[in-house]
């Protein structure tokens, strides 16, 4: 799951298509952008042509049954000895998959030989009360004046009950994105609320 | 089971008299969650920033979890009081979390599922500390609530009788429900209030069904959240929804549809701009003949076509000490709104009228004419103690549906409210 399959494809002009297959677990998840560029905080060396395929997540709608997600990308110029390095991340955040793609000259044409690579496989980061403390202070929009578990959600901005729901909202969209489904009913904020109890219970109902 | 109701009794008693001082540790909740095959992690939630030195030590610690009718207890104290650290693996104060993580082996607790079970924990260190499970809130799909305001269901019917009148039946009844559609902040919904003949004053000759007032919209609402000066954006549509009214008599039908955005809280996280735009199309349905006590022309009155805009100002000073029942110290708000109208409406205003003997008395008068209307509310509610509150309110303008413009109104509420905290001084 999350592993795509790279095609490559030569183009006319010596450049090359690059068609990546990737398997999702259901319905929700859709192709988003392809950008030629790491996802942030993953480095690659020289020859490496890195290239992420994201993925788009809708936390409404039926779940339905695991499929394929299709990205394209166009003119790729690559030459014998690089490395295709492909990475499937989930709405600018974290990275699901990788797959890489070596290109090296075979009968006086390229040609590609892939292989999956392990090092980048995050398949979801585990549930931690600290996990849920960072996801509950940056869902306030207000990380930067976050001063301990014991501040009151007051000091980071939820001041009302239109802002305690806008918090829960954020709250639940985070722990998607982190691949986590939460029950918001039981979220508690507010600004007499503070964090460490906030983030307790996103952990308690986060599965 | 009996041998962990004494030890809980044990502990209990041995902490009673340990004086806390405010800055000394405390436990006020613990959950767990497996972390490997082999390794269950216990947070235990603490407040207070004065750990003890001695928090680390494996044999100074008991678990307890609970599950339906199985209960473990995990300590690393052998029956002959020497230590053996097998279960408890590790014990680790987290400054970021300011929790304490405890691992333990999750063999010891024989097939229990660590997420569901109920975590009691007891330090009994330099000092004894003891975190409980919460409660689990009763699964009911009702509680109470406290006013019709406050209600989603509400229904209230009495009866009033006697000699030389006729029964009168009263009904007030409210129905506000919604459903979730994808996400809890996404439902379509039903809401509906009616009162039926719900001021009636004895002695009446007949109790025929005389609705006072009935409402009722269909809606569908979406909200989004973001992390930037905008806090959030939340679209509501009431595809349908009427509205009749026997005094003054109004009633129409029209949809809803409006967008409001929210901005973060601003200038030390105290003030918000809450502004928003909509429509109002549709339908009047009455066109009385006389109003406010005179005869009206309301011909013309058919079509209802409003673009309305607005925001709302609030500033929140909070209390020294924040409580959920009583956060603020004050909360300043200025909410202004303006109707640009597509079509004639009724505009009601009191006027210096001279009747036909030549007296003058100030009387409602209403007009059918366009244009805007705005309306202005300034609020300003004051908890001055946790006894003692006053609240003034300053409205002009006119809203819909018949516009009847208040000139500068101006209120004071003051409020005093108390318990008394001896039961035996309350008059029984």
């Amino acid at each position: 799951m999350f592993e795509p399959v790279l095609q490559l494809i030569p183009e006319p002009d010596g450049e090359f298509s690059l068609l990546a297959t990737t398997a999702v677990p259901n319905l929700r998840f859709a192709a988003g952008r392809v950008t030629m560029r790491a996802p942030e905080g993953v480095s690659v060396g020289a020859h490496v042509r890195p290239v992420t395929l994201g993925l788009k997540y809708k936390d409404r709608g039926d779940l339905g049954e695991p499929r394929s997600v299709f990205h394209r990308a166009f003119n790729l110029k690559l030459s014998d000895g690089d490395t295709l390095a492909a990475f499937v991340t989930l709405q600018g955040g974290p990275v699901l998959g990788s797959a890489d793609a070596f290109i090296h000259e075979s009968d006086a044409a390229l040609s590609a030989t892939q292989f999956v690579s392990p090092r980048v496989m995050l398949s979801r980061v585990p549930l931690t009360p600290l996990l849920c403390q960072a996801v509950v202070v940056k869902a306030t929009g207000n990380v930067g004046s976050f001063t301990g578990p014991a501040q009151l959600l007051r000091f980071l901005g939820i001041v009302d009950a239109k802002r305690a729901a806008l918090h829960n909202i954020g709250i639940g969209r985070l722990m998607n994105q982190a691949g986590f489904q939460i029950d918001l009913t039981r979220v508690s904020s507010g600004p007499a609320v503070d964090v460490a109890t906030c983030r307790d219970t996103v952990f308690n109902n986060a599965s | 089971m009996r041998v962990s109701a004494w030890l809980v009794l044990v502990l209990l008693l041995a902490m009673i008299g340990t004086a806390a001082a405010s800055d000394q540790l405390t436990f006020s909740g613990a959950s767990a969650i497996a972390v490997d095959a082999s390794t269950v992690r216990v947070f235990v939630t603490t407040g207070g920033t004065d750990v003890p030195a001695d928090i680390a030590s494996l044999c100074l610690w008991t678990l307890s979890a609970a599950l339906g009718e199985k209960s473990v207890v995990l300590s690393n104290r052998t029956p002959d009081g020497k230590c053996d650290p097998v279960v408890i693996t590790r014990a680790f104060f987290n400054p970021a979390s300011a929790q304490i993580e405890i691992d333990v082996k999750s063999s010891a607790l024989a097939g229990m599922e660590p997420r569901k079970a109920a975590w009691t924990v007891f330090f009994t260190g330099s000092r004894r500390l003891m975190a409980t499970p919460e409660a689990e809130g009763a699964a009911s799909r009702l509680k109470p609530a406290d006013a019709k305001e406050d209600a989603d269901l509400y229904l209230s019917g009495g009866f009033t009788g006697g000699p030389h009148s006729a029964p009168i039946w009263t009904l007030d009844a409210k129905w506000n429900v919604a459903w979730p559609s994808g996400k809890s902040y996404h439902w379509l919904g039903l809401t509906g209030g009616v009162a039926l003949n719900a001021d009636p004053k004895p002695p009446a000759d007949s109790s025929d069904l005389d609705p006072d007032s009935i409402t009722f919209y269909a809606q569908m609402d979406r909200t989004w959240q973001f992390t930037g000066i905008v806090n959030g954006v939340e679209a509501i549509l009431k595809p349908v929804g009427g509205e009749y009214s026997k005094d003054p008599m109004s009633g129409n039908v029209v949809s809803v549809g409006e967008l409001s955005a929210y901005t973060k809280a601003l200038l030390n996280k105290s003030i918000v701009f809450d502004p928003f735009v909509g429509y109002e199309v549709g339908r009047n349905l009455t066109k009385p003949t006389k109003l406010f006590e005179q005869p009206v022309d309301l011909k013309g009155y058919d079509t209802i076509a409003r673009v309305y805009y607005g925001a709302t100002l609030t500033w929140y000073v909070f209390q020294k000490t924040i409580t959920p029942d009583l956060p603020y110290r004050f909360v300043a708000s200025l909410a202004w709104q303006e109707r640009a109208l597509g079509s004639q409406e009724p505009f009601v205003k009191s006027e210096q009228v001279t009747a036909d003997d030549g007296t003058t008395k100030r009387q409602k008068v209403l007009t059918l004419k366009g244009g805007k209307r705005d309306y202005l509310e300034g609020t300003f509610a004051w908890n001055a103690t946790k006894l003692f509150g006053a609240e003034f309110k300053y409205k002009r303008g006119s809203l819909p549906p018949l516009f009847e413009y208040v000139d500068s109104q101006l209120s004071l509420q003051l409020t005093f409210k108390a318990k008394f905290t001896r039961s035996e001084v309350r008059p029984k």
